[in-house]
């Protein structure tokens, strides 16, 4: 293709900055992805969300002081975006003050924070655990966690009492747990517990 | 009385609901209340959430056929590329599985490139998830993702050009920003920004659309500027292009008037598909010439005979940037839980359209875009690929028939009297719509853009799925369009309809005829080189 009108030339990007901000992008994306659908489980309203995250962190790159961390400044423009979100859902849904949902981001981003390198390893190691799975929890993870079916609805198709399902899910989440602390132990990824919650269940 | 304290069983499925969006406003007042009160209590609710968007992005949940995760890292600045070719970065693996956006060239590039899936068989409820192979239409042809397959999909590209070579040979440049939609390999969609399309043969084509008009190359190159929401500017580059505008007509229409002279078929009037009907079918006086009645029972079907594709998103009912279905109906659905009466349905595996009577409860409440409350409902259900969604996603517009906010009731849509539904999506405003009587009654919009993922090798069929989910009662002037009737459009023809008239004139029903072939749009100029004309997108009609 011949080269473009001068009207639509664009002028060439800052190859430091441009390349400054791949690699710290490039290397945190997995953990801002995660931060976003912490706090905004719908799939397609997360992966929206993530689209104008990226888009607002390169725009305001030039105000990011390189001398700082870059996640927890990436986290503050998520959660801001998170919050503006969920600001416009409140007329149609049904979810938690601002207030609270401030709090949340917070510790969500100190969790990920901690979690380090390692979510995109544990990431793997679930891959391959609910693989594992016997059909039946395998069908509980398709339905709860992929269709977003509620607990009630599989229930009902179970011919099972609600309670039933969440007690299925909770052997589940126990049985994957273990599953992943094994992985990585034998990968030599181990990170932080995924879920600490999981051990008393 | 105080209430009774919550269980950890409780407090679990409160947060569980939370997590699936189905909460309600007093349990999720509780909920923040414990959770605020309790930090364990809040650590453990932080792990279900975290544990919930790692499980929902496994490549099982996502009904990936395996576990197999694309790097995931985005490409750096290689090395040896010259400085006007800057790569391109792209979390093009992540697309291929967990829908992040890609990211870009030069400054940078958002830009949403769903790769091509394996198939896969699931099921959930009662619905066949298979993703059917989508045909690639193009490939990226940028330095860091060469190569790189391109399915039906919407491109944003927000701060530097996207070149694209199509499968057909032509290449295309998306200016920054802009939004771009990949129909086919022979035609895209221009939502926002620019597009520059050169053919390199004489046997190749290319064919830019943005709604009513459509710019198709005569081995050429040429530029489509999107000047606002109505202007569309036209540069012929070099040799000629073709402007022409869309005809508003169905793209298929059964009268059922052969039924009532004693057929065993229906003739669609402008294709000529053949709908032939089951034993239950029963010719009948309709409100504008002959019906079809059906009586809920297996046989109460009709199954359409052509209009499929060998794949997702080819043959003449394969819908992307709009589609109509209109019909008048006298129902006697009977409303109760689990039965569905279907009106028109074509299910290519997840790529299905339909549009149905249906109270199932909660059994596919995820499928309702918006949520809505279980309960009897119209439901238009499609595929729909968003910009920046890394697959297509079923949804279903769940019309309550509450009676609330004008919606009606099953009483008013079963009362007897014939009832004007259609369904409409236009890809460039978004907006999906039932309207009944000609008045719009219930809507959802999208992010302008996405585009429709249907068709293939599945027939359609009238009032049944597949011999299953009946309808009861009687369907007349039965249309399909593969553009959004306007509101305005919709009401003439609920007008006329109910008058006892064609929903358009006859005379004005007749399509040009390329060979033996109708003529979706209608020629109006040439450009040649050098030439720049704008365009009305809304009238199809030069406004310079």
């Amino acid at each position: 293709m011949a080269d473009p009108p001068a009207a639509h030339r664009r002028t060439p990007p800052d190859t430091e900055v441009y390349e400054a901000f791949l690699r710290l992008y490039s290397r945190e994306q997995a953990r801002i992805q995660a931060f976003i659908r912490t706090l905004v489980p719908d799939p397609a309203d997360a992966d929206d969300l993530f689209q104008k995250t990226s888009l607002v962190m390169w725009r305001s790159f030039a105000t990011f002081d390189r001398e700082k961390p870059f996640l927890p400044w990436a986290f503050g423009v998520a959660r801001h975006q998170v919050l503006m979100h969920w600001r416009t859902r409140r007329r149609d849904r049904h979810v938690f003050s601002e207030a609270f949902l401030a709090t949340l981001a917070d510790e969500t981003g100190e969790r990920l924070v901690a979690e380090g390198p390692s979510l995109a390893g544990r990431q793997r190691a679930l891959d391959a655990c609910v693989q594992q799975l016997p059909p039946r929890q395998q069908e509980l993870v398709r339905r709860f966690y992929g269709a977003n079916e509620p607990a009630g609805a599989i229930a009902t198709s179970w011919n099972r009492s609600v309670h039933a399902v969440y007690k299925a899910l909770k052997v589940m989440r126990k049985a994957l747990e273990e599953c992943v602390a094994q992985r990585l132990a034998l990968l030599g990824d181990e990170g932080p517990p995924l879920a600490e919650g999981l051990a008393s269940d | 009385m105080s209430p009774l304290p919550l269980t950890d069983d409780d407090i679990e499925s409160l947060m569980a609901a939370m997590l699936h969006g189905t909460v309600s406003a007093a349990d999720a007042r509780r909920l923040e209340a414990i959770l605020a009160a309790e930090p364990a209590r809040r650590a453990v609710y932080l792990d279900r959430a975290i544990l919930h968007a790692q499980l929902a992005a496994t490549p099982l949940a996502l009904g990936l056929s395996d576990r197999r995760r694309p790097h995931a890292a985005a490409p750096l600045v290689p090395s040896g590329h010259a400085e006007a070719e800057r790569p391109r970065l792209f979390s093009a693996g992540n697309l291929f599985r967990g829908g992040l956006a890609l990211l870009a060239a030069g400054v940078m590039v958002l830009l949403a490139v769903p790769v091509r899936d394996e198939a896969t068989q699931m099921t959930a409820g009662s619905y066949d998830t298979r993703q059917l192979p989508s045909e690639p239409v193009g490939v990226m042809s940028q330095p860091a993702v060469n190569g790189r397959p391109l399915v039906r999909a919407t491109l944003a590209a927000a701060a530097q050009p996207s070149r694209l070579r199509m499968a057909t040979g032509a290449d295309v440049e998306l200016d920054a920003p802009g939004i771009f939609g990949l129909v086919s390999s022979e035609t895209g969609v221009l939502f926002a920004g620019g597009v520059r399309a050169r053919v390199n043969a004489p046997e190749q084509s290319y064919s830019v659309e943005a709604a009513n008009l459509r710019i198709v190359d005569r081995g050429t190159e040429f530029r489509v500027d999107r000047i606002d929401d109505d202007r569309i500017a036209v540069t012929v580059l070099d040799g000629e292009v073709e402007v022409q505008s869309r005809l508003r007509l169905p793209l298929v229409h059964w009268s059922f008037d052969d039924l009532a002279a004693g057929g065993q078929t229906a003739t669609d009037a402008i294709n000529s598909l053949t709908a032939v009907a089951g034993p239950a079918v029963q010719p009948i006086a309709g409100i504008v010439g002959g019906a079809a009645s059906f009586d809920n029972s297996g046989g109460a079907s009709l199954r359409v005979e052509g209009g499929t594709g060998d794949k997702v998103g080819t043959g003449l009912l394969s819908f992307s940037t709009g589609i109509t279905i209109e019909a008048l109906i006298v129902s006697q659905w009977s409303g109760r839980p689990f039965d569905y009466d279907e009106i028109w349905r074509k299910e290519d595996g997840n790529s299905r359209v339909l549009l149905s009577f249906q109270n199932d409860g909660t059994k596919n409440v995820g499928f309702s875009v918006p949520p809505v409350a279980p309960g009897p409902c119209l439901s238009f259900g499609m595929q729909v690929t968003t910009p920046g969604a890394a697959a297509p996603r079923y949804d279903e517009l769940d019309m309550p028939l509450d009676g609330r906010d004008g919606r009606p009731t099953p009483a008013e849509l079963t009362d007897g009297r014939p009832h004007h539904v259609v369904a409409t999506f236009d890809s460039f405003t978004g907006v999906k719509a039932i309207f009944i009587d000609g008045q719009l009654r219930f809507s959802h919009t999208y992010p302008a853009g996405s585009l429709i993922v249907s068709g293939g090798p599945e027939p359609a069929f009238i009032g049944s799925h597949r011999g299953t989910e009946n309808f009861t009662g009687a369907i007349d002037e039965l249309s399909l369009y593969d553009f959004a009737l306007t509101a305005e459009e919709v009401a003439e023809h609920s007008r006329r309809l109910l008058a006892g008239k064609p929903a358009i004139p006859p005379a004005a029903m007749v399509r040009t005829v390329a060979g033996d072939r109708p003529l979706h749009w209608q020629g109006i100029t040439r450009l040649v080189e050098g030439q720049t004309r704008v365009f009305s997108q809304r009238t199809g009609l030069p406004v310079e």
